[in-house]
C-alpha cells in the first residue's frame, strides 16, 4: 500500500492558489525530494498530509487513512521552523516526547545528543541557532515512524551542519517508512534521494526517479532543477 | 491524552504562577508578623506601606498573569510558533481546547484561593488569639446562617465557575479568529473581542426591545428573593444564558483553529 497518496488535491487561501490538482502516489521505504522555489506550495503540501491544513478540494490518504490524530501518532514532522516549547530543558522535551509518542526511542535521542556534547540539562532557547535546529532534527528522527515529513531541514545551517544533518536522517530513518523532504537546496541531498518530485507554482511537474531522471536528461538533479526553474 | 495535555498546561503555568504564589505566602506572613509585634508598624510606617504595596502588587499580579498566561498558552502555544509542535501531537484539537480550558480555570480557582489564603493567613498571625476567637465565631455564625441555603448558594458558585468558562472561550474564540490575519494578529483578536461585546450588548438591546420576553426574564429575575425562599430562577438562567454562549464561542473556537488553522 502507498504511504501517501494525494488525489485531485487542491488548497487555496482566498483568491491564491497554493496547490492545483495534486495527484501522488508515494510508496514506503523511499527517500523522496520535493523541491521547488520559494511559494511553490511544498509547505501547503506536507501540512495538508500532517492536517494543519484543510484542502479546499481533493483527498490525501496515510497509509490508507485520512489524516486524523491517528495518522499524526505515524508520522514524525519537523517543521522549518523553532517550534518545541523553548523554556523547556532538551532532557524535558525528550520527556515530551515520550510522553505522546510510543515510538520514540529515547536511548537513540540520547546518544545522538551526547555524540554532539548537547548539553540536556540547558534550556531550548539557551541553545545556539544551529544546536536548536540539531535537537529539533534528533527528536524528530528518534521516532521510529511510518512517515517522515522534513520541511527544509538544511535551509539555513552551514555547510558543516547540513552533513550532519542528512548523516542523521540517512542513519536514524525506520528503512521501511517514507521519508519526504522539501528543500530547494537540492545538490546537498541529490546523492541521498531515490526520487525527487518538483513543484511549480501549486502544480507538480515531475516525479520520477532520481537514477532514471539523471539517465533521461544527461545532467544531475540539481542541474535540472536550475534548468526547469530558471528565472 | 487529555491528562497528559492538562499536565503539560500545569507544568507552563507553575513556572511563573508558584513563585508569585511564595512571594505573595511570604509576604503575608511578614506583614502578619509586623502586624502581631510591631504595633508601631500600623502608624505610617514607610517600610510597613512599601510591604503593604508590594503585597497589593502581587495580588495584581495574580490576576494580571493568570489572564495574560490564559491567553498566552492559546495564541502562541496553539497558534503560533509552538502550534507546530502541538498540532503534530496525536490528538484531536477539542481535546487541546478542552486542556488549555482546564488549566486556565485551574489556575484562576488556585489564584483565588491564594489571594483568599493570604488574608486568612495575615489575619491568623496578625491579630492575637482573642480577635481570631472572634473571627472564627463570626465566621461559624455565617456558616450557620446560610446553612439552609447550601444549594443556592452551590448554584451561585458553580454559575461563578461556569462566567469564568465562559470569558475563557470568549477569548479563545477571539484569538483564533484574530489569528486569521497574517500581521497584527494581536490587535485583530482584540477587535473581535471588542465586536462579541457589541453583539451581545445589541442582542440584550433587541431582547429588552421584545415586552413579552423582557417581562418574563423580569420577572424570572426579581421573583422571591433571599429570605424565606430563595429563587433559584435568577441563577439558572443566568447559567443557561452562559451555557448558551460557552457553546457558541466553543463552536467558533473550534472551527477557527481546527478547520481555518492559520500558524504564525
Amino acid at each position: 500500500m502507498a504511504a501517501i497518496v494525494c488525489n485531485n488535491l487542491t488548497k487555496r487561501y482566498g483568491k491564491t492558489t497554493a496547490l492545483q490538482n495534486v495527484n501522488l502516489s508515494l510508496e514506503p521505504g523511499r527517500i523522496i525530494g520535493l523541491a521547488g522555489p520559494n511559494g511553490s506550495g511544498k509547505t501547503t503540501l506536507i501540512k495538508l498530509i500532517q492536517r494543519m491544513l484543510v484542502p479546499t478540494q481533493g483527498q490525501i490518504m496515510i497509509n490508507g487513512s485520512e489524516p486524523s490524530p491517528e495518522t499524526k501518532a505515524h508520522i514524525a514532522y519537523l517543521p522549518d521552523r523553532d517550534f518545541l516549547p523553548d523554556w523547556m530543558k532538551v532532557c524535558a522535551l525528550m520527556d515530551l516526547y515520550g510522553k505522546y509518542y510510543g515510538d520514540f526511542d529515547r536511548a537513540s535521542a540520547e546518544q545522538m545528543l551526547a555524540n554532539l556534547a548537547i548539553d540536556t540539562t540547558q534550556t531550548f532557547k539557551k541553545l545556539s541557532k544551529g544546536t536548536r535546529e540539531k535537537v529539533q532534527l534528533i527528536l524528530t528522527m528518534s521516532r521510529k515512524a511510518e512517515v517522515y515529513l522534513l520541511d527544509e531541514p538544511i535551509a539555513g545551517v552551514d555547510p558543516a551542519a547540513r552533513d550532519y544533518i542528512i548523516r542523521t536522517i540517512i542513519s536514524n530513518y525506520n528503512p521501511e517508512a517514507l521519508v519526504l523532504i522539501s528543500t530547494h537546496l537540492i545538490a546537498d541531498i541529490e546523492a541521498v534521494l531515490d526520487e525527487v518530485i518538483f513543484l511549480k507554482q501549486g502544480q507538480i511537474v515531475l516525479h520520477e526517479n532520481t537514477d532514471d531522471l539523471r539517465t533521461r536528461v544527461n545532467m544531475s538533479v540539481d542541474e535540472y532543477f536550475r534548468e526547469v526553474f530558471k528565472c | 491524552m487529555l491528562g497528559k495535555l492538562i499536565g503539560y498546561e500545569m507544568k507552563a503555568y507553575s513556572r511563573i504562577m508558584v513563585p508569585i504564589f511564595i512571594a505573595v505566602a511570604a509576604l503575608s506572613v511578614i506583614i502578619g508578623l509586623g502586624l502581631r509585634f510591631i504595633p508601631e508598624w500600623v502608624g505610617g510606617n514607610v517600610l510597613f506601606a512599601l510591604t503593604l504595596i508590594l503585597y497589593i502588587g502581587l495580588l495584581v499580579a495574580i490576576a494580571v498573569m493568570t489572564t495574560i498566561l490564559g491567553i498566552n498558552r492559546y495564541y502562541g502555544n496553539l497558534l503560533g510558533r509552538e502550534g507546530y509542535f502541538m498540532f503534530s501531537l496525536p490528538v484531536k484539537t477539542s481535546t487541546m481546547m478542552l486542556a488549555k480550558t482546564i488549566g486556565a480555570l485551574i489556575w484562576t480557582v488556585l489564584g483565588a484561593i491564594v489571594g483568599g489564603a493570604s488574608i486568612a493567613l495575615i489575619s491568623v498571625i496578625g491579630f492575637n488569639t482573642k480577635d481570631y476567637a472572634e473571627i472564627i465565631n463570626a465566621f461559624k455564625m455565617l456558616l450557620t446562617e446560610i446553612k439552609p441555603y447550601t444549594g443556592y448558594f452551590i448554584l451561585w458558585v458553580i454559575v461563578i465557575i461556569m462566567a469564568v468558562i465562559q470569558l475563557i472561550v470568549q477569548v479563545y474564540a477571539a484569538v483564533s479568529i484574530g489569528s486569521q490575519w497574517s500581521g497584527h494578529r494581536l490587535i485583530g483578536s482584540i477587535l473581535v473581542y471588542i465586536g462579541f461585546e457589541i453583539i451581545e450588548a445589541i442582542i440584550a438591546t433587541i431582547i429588552r426591545a421584545i415586552h413579552p420576553l423582557a417581562n418574563w426574564i423580569e420577572r424570572v429575575m426579581t421573583g422571591t428573593s433571599w429570605g424565606t425562599t430563595p429563587n433559584y430562577g435568577a441563577p439558572i438562567l443566568i447559567l443557561v444564558l452562559i451555557l448558551v454562549e460557552i457553546v457558541i464561542f466553543w463552536v467558533i473556537a473550534w472551527y477557527f483553529t481546527d478547520r481555518k488553522l492559520n500558524l504564525e
